[in-house]
């Protein structure tokens, strides 16, 4: 039970971090005049105070799962504090806990002043932390010495490009959606195509470094409700990139002729999203589920 | 120049796969099983051992994780004084009499995965 908790409070939180990066993802990289796209202040707010109440979750969760002790037990403060200041996860938790902290005050602070441009620089740069430092409690761990820095630092690599493109293309879609998108949709279409380009140069580059590591393993996925999940991730992954190919070489062209274009452009878009959200929903799961090869 | 493109399409192709597999398949380190004991798993030794010793495949995190050796009645018989270091964990015994022994173990990896699981061993005189 608390399992599928852990997997549905990880996709929840991972989902945040990524939303949240990508809004300052899109400011930095997409907006043509660095402006705050549509609902930055109250969608920045929100997955902040989202991702802050995740991480609570979180730590109660992987309290109940360490230490094996009833409920009561599991979240008393005792526990709770080895678990926080004596295991990996738990450092992690703190550090990710305060960078988030700070970062829901700069939040504040841009709700009120969008257009501040040392405290987007700012955010930004706390959103990346707190999105990359995901990193440093997954199972880039599991590795020994050099091998465990260079998967982790793959990982970190990852989430951030996968967090600029997935939580950059949400700002995109609420954009295109504008009664007066067209003006803005064409330049920040195509800066979105571009940084959309490096964000999967920088995921393949991430994912070849774990197929130096893991590539022993692959033959055993398909045999098992891990392998069954992996599949679906890849196909989900595969329909984005035919969108996101049909989005740059058919549509985004054709987005100076006019509405219908930019009808299709969104709808595209918006699928794209649904389909990246349901990656990170299966990222959740897998984090918790234990692979084919090490059943015993 | 079609054929060229269409070459090049299947290499990024197989780029997209194998990064993605890779992405996933990353969770295959990461649960710490038994690799390895001392006394081997299901062994006879001869004279009672000092301490029981168990390598993982992974390490581990000392505050959730235990090693408790049982007499054939369930009851411990190590000296619960369980230590880790890295992937190891050991428990120090005392003089144990012949018989056969089971080695609970419950290992949590440094990536917050739990397993468990035991084993025998059996003291021969």
């Amino acid at each position: 039970m608390e399992s599928a908790l852990i997997a549905a409070v990880r996709a929840v939180h991972f989902a945040a971090a990524i939303v949240l990066f990508g809004q300052f993802a899109y400011v930095g990289a997409v907006s043509p005049q660095r402006e705050a796209p549509p609902g930055f202040a109250r969608i920045t707010a929100w997955t902040c105070v989202l991702l802050l109440a995740t991480l609570l979750l979180w730590l109660g969760l992987e309290a109940l799962s360490m230490s094996g002790l009833p409920l009561r037990e599991a979240l008393g403060v005792q526990t709770l504090a080895v678990v926080a200041t004596q295991t990996v996860f738990g450092r992690v938790w703190l550090a990710r806990f305060a960078l988030a902290g700070v970062l829901l005050l700069v939040v504040s602070f841009l709700y009120r002043h969008p257009s501040h441009r040392r405290a987007q620089a700012l955010g930004a740069v706390l959103a990346a932390l707190v999105l990359a430092t995901i990193a440093g409690v997954g199972h880039g761990l599991a590795g020994k010495g050099a091998d465990r820095a260079a998967h982790i630092c793959a990982d970190a690599l990852h989430l951030l490009a996968a967090g600029a493109w997935l939580g950059g293309l949400l700002p995109l879609v609420l954009l295109l959606g504008r009664r007066d998108a067209l003006p803005l949709a064409v330049p920040a279409t195509q800066r979105f195509s571009t940084l959309g380009i490096a964000c999967m140069a920088a995921i393949l580059l991430s994912g070849v470094v774990n197929v130096w590591y893991m590539v022993a393993d692959v033959p055993a996925l398909v045999h098992t409700s891990y392998g069954l999940m992996v599949l679906a991730k890849i196909s989900l992954f595969l329909l984005i990139i035919v969108l996101a190919g049909i989005n740059r070489s058919v549509l985004a062209p054709r987005l100076l002729a006019g509405d219908a274009a930019l009808v299709s452009l969104r709808r595209n878009a918006i699928a794209e999203c649904v389909l990246g959200f349901g990656i990170v929903a299966i990222v959740g799961q897998l984090g918790i589920t234990v692979p084919g090869p090490h059943m015993h | 120049m079609t054929y060229f493109r269409a070459a090049l399409a299947a290499r990024f192709s197989r780029l997209v796969l194998g990064a993605l597999i890779a992405l996933v398949a990353q969770a295959a380190d990461a649960h710490a099983f038994l690799d390895h004991a001392s006394p081997r798993v299901g062994d006879t030794v001869h004279g009672a051992p000092a301490e029981v010793k168990v390598w993982f495949t992974e390490d581990l995190e000392p505050a959730f994780s235990t090693l408790r050796v049982l007499d054939k009645d369930g009851k411990q018989v190590d000296r619960n004084d369980k230590q880790v270091e890295a992937a190891v964990m050991h428990v120090s015994l005392p003089q144990l009499a012949p018989g056969t022994y089971r080695v609970q173990w419950r290992a949590l990896s440094v990536d917050t995965h739990v397993t468990e699981g035991d084993f025998n061993f059996t003291v021969a005189p």
